[in-house]
């Protein structure tokens, strides 16, 4: 059975199958390991009774109605849709802004604009491990989508945004597409642990979800700087 | 400042934290007056709802003094009194307009968090795990509140703050508990746990029209405050042999037209069917006992409704084919205050609803730990403990 994406491309959907071992690893290792990692011993514990129910395939695929990927696979690219409560060229136009992608992206990457469309992307693994490259906008039309890529190295080699009118008169459906290239073909654990514990499709939506707030609150919701009783008090 | 803040499983501290401050334009510090407990919060205490972080500040019900306020606030002013609702909304996006401020798409920091396990992402809460946000909380003397303008409701004078720090959270839950039963006159409403949660329910369906409001629990002191404040028939559900024939029995072989399920996750009951939820859930193979929902399920009439206020993880062993062949409609949430605080705060005015007693206990900020221990164990007839920080 074939899927068709947003963008009008088509691929073998194996997702349910795929993503029901793979995600299983996943909830040991991976997203379990790291995330979750934050609750205490026997919140891991209840975990394992909803990641149970989380990872049954027949949950799974319906995953492909909005992200085609899920987490690492074969294929590390991801996609993510949301509804966003304004016309397509007002996002286009903050989506174009060199201010926005530094600000709903930087939890993943620092990102500097250095204009006509380029940007200078590096990331600081937790790993000891850190990797810098230039994004260049290859293709756009206003309104519609934007697209970057590298010309060749970089953890995400591409990026895409497209914008498409929501029916019912309700704002427009955005969908981001990201393409990564791990090091060294890292897997699993070893991505989320590289991304500060965000998978890649988690990353897509938590990207996009920042896009919107921006957008329709002008902030991005945050627990940075707040009180905790520990170092890091996010 | 001081703050109350989890440090493990079954483990509260009190400690020293650092100021909130403004971190975006749209904020405001609270001084906070009150701050008070919830049955919710002893579903991470004791470990049922995991991604705590060990030093989070916890409490979500709340209410006090604006002392600061960002560059984009406009309505909310320095020095104003306030409540506000637990969940945090911005008001701008499609959720908040169509009133379910607490499915708000634009206050969650961290949905990568939460969206694996919902299929989506809620709204931020305050002091709640970091599934839902890990937003610092109120149990402290201060508190960042976002989106002051949409969350910051003013308490009119006449109001006291013990009765406006209800409207945070117990009382729209149990109002919005309440409207999801659709009233109409005649109707009887029957209402598992007397909590907080439950009263306001109760007192809320009276509001709505209820003729009968028959109130289930088995703390004779919670089932007095039923009687006493909201007017409610009351069923020891320990003194039964069955709540279903009780109810039965009550309502003339009808069942209630609507039951409402103000328990949650960490239900107590008798008989077989708790002993499998306590043992299931001592193991962790289930987050979640069921009980009382069950029993709303069974006893509501054909065709009523099932209203769902308790909080629930991933709760097995549902029966769905009660609700399906019974025809019954299900409506649950969590509370979207803002949609309800005008009408809450009307009603507080003219003390058609008056929340204050639900204070039972009240303590400083340093003695949080033991006020949570008083409020997990019912000592003292303890109903709702509140600090003043």
């Amino acid at each position: 059975m074939a899927v068709r994406y947003s963008n009008g491309r088509t691929r073998d959907q194996r997702e349910p199958d795929r993503a029901a071992t793979g995600s299983r690893a996943h909830a040991g290792s991976g997203f379990g390991g790291v995330g979750w990692a934050l609750a205490g011993a026997a919140g891991v514990a209840a975990l394992a009774v909803l990641g149970a129910q989380r990872f049954d395939p027949a949950h799974r695929g319906r995953a492909g109605e909005t992200g085609p990927a899920n987490g690492w696979g074969d294929e590390p690219e991801v996609a993510y849709a949301l509804p966003i409560e304004r016309p397509a060229d007002d996002l286009y136009r903050l989506w174009r802004n060199p201010a926005t992608l530094p600000r709903i992206l930087g939890f993943l990457a620092e990102i500097r604009p250095t204009g006509d469309g380029r940007s200078e992307w590096r990331v600081g693994g937790s790993l000891g491990q850190s990797q810098a490259w230039v994004m260049q906008i290859t293709e756009e039309r206003p309104g519609e989508l934007i697209r970057a890529s590298t010309d060749g190295g970089g953890l995400v080699t591409e990026c895409e945004i497209r914008f498409r009118a929501a029916s019912g008169g309700r704002g427009t459906i955005t969908t981001l597409r990201v393409r990564f290239n791990p090091p060294g073909g890292m897997l699993g654990d070893v991505a989320a642990r590289f991304f500060n514990g965000v998978v890649p499709k988690e990353l897509a939506s938590k990207a996009l979800h920042n896009f919107k707030s921006l957008v329709l609150t002008g902030e991005i919701p945050t627990t940075d700087r707040q009180p905790a009783a520990r170092r890091d008090t996010r | 400042m001081r703050a109350l803040y989890w440090n493990g499983v079954n483990d509260l501290r009190v400690g020293t934290v650092k100021d909130p401050e403004i971190v975006n334009p749209r904020d405001a510090i609270l001084k906070v007056t009150l701050s008070t407990t919830c049955g919710s919060d002893l579903h991470f205490i004791d470990g049922y709802i995991p991604t705590m972080k060990a030093g989070d500040v916890i409490g979500h019900e709340f209410m006090g003094e604006v002392v600061e306020v960002g560059s984009a606030v406009k309505r909310v002013k320095k020095g104003d009194r306030v409540v506000v609702p637990s969940f945090i909304a911005c008001g701008e996006c499609w959720y908040c307009q169509e009133n379910l401020f607490s499915l708000c798409d634009c206050t969650h920091p961290k949905p990568e968090l939460q969206e694996p396990l919902l299929g989506y992402p809620t709204a931020g809460i305050y002091g709640y795990t970091h599934a839902f946000g890990g937003y610092a909380g109120s149990h402290a003397e201060y508190i960042r509140v976002p989106h002051a303008d949409v969350d910051c409701f003013t308490v009119p004078e006449g109001v006291a703050d013990e009765t406006a720090l209800f409207l945070s959270d117990a009382a729209p839950t149990g109002y919005m508990g309440a409207d999801f039963c659709s009233i109409r006159p005649g109707d009887t409403v029957a209402v598992w746990g007397c909590g907080g949660v439950g009263l306001m329910a109760q007192q809320s369906a009276r509001l709505m029209g209820a003729e009968r409001v028959i109130a289930i629990d088995r703390y004779p002191e919670r089932l007095r405050m039923a009687r006493e404040h909201a007017g409610s028939e009351t069923l020891d559900y320990t003194q039964v042999h069955s709540v279903l024939e009780a109810l039965k029995e009550m309502t003339g072989g009808r069942g209630p037209d609507a039951c409402i399920d103000a328990v949650g996750m960490e239900a107590h009951g008798t008989g077989p069917q708790y002993a499998y939820d306590r043992v299931k859930q001592a193991l962790r193979l289930e987050t979640d006992r069921g009980q009382a929902l069950r029993e709303a399920i069974m006893a509501c009439r054909k065709g009523g409704t099932l209203s769902v206020l308790g909080v629930y993880g991933m709760i097995d062993a549902f029966p769905m084919g009660v609700i399906m062949n019974k025809g019954m409609t299900v409506r649950t949430a969590q509370q979207h205050g803002q949609a309800y605080m005008d009408r809450l705060l009307a009603h507080a005015a003219k003390g058609e609803l008056n929340p204050a007693y639900l204070a039972t206990h009240r303590f400083s900020l340093e003695d949080g730990p033991r006020g949570y221990d008083m409020f997990k164990h019912k000592t003292d007839g303890c109903v709702r403990a509140v600090f003043a920080p």
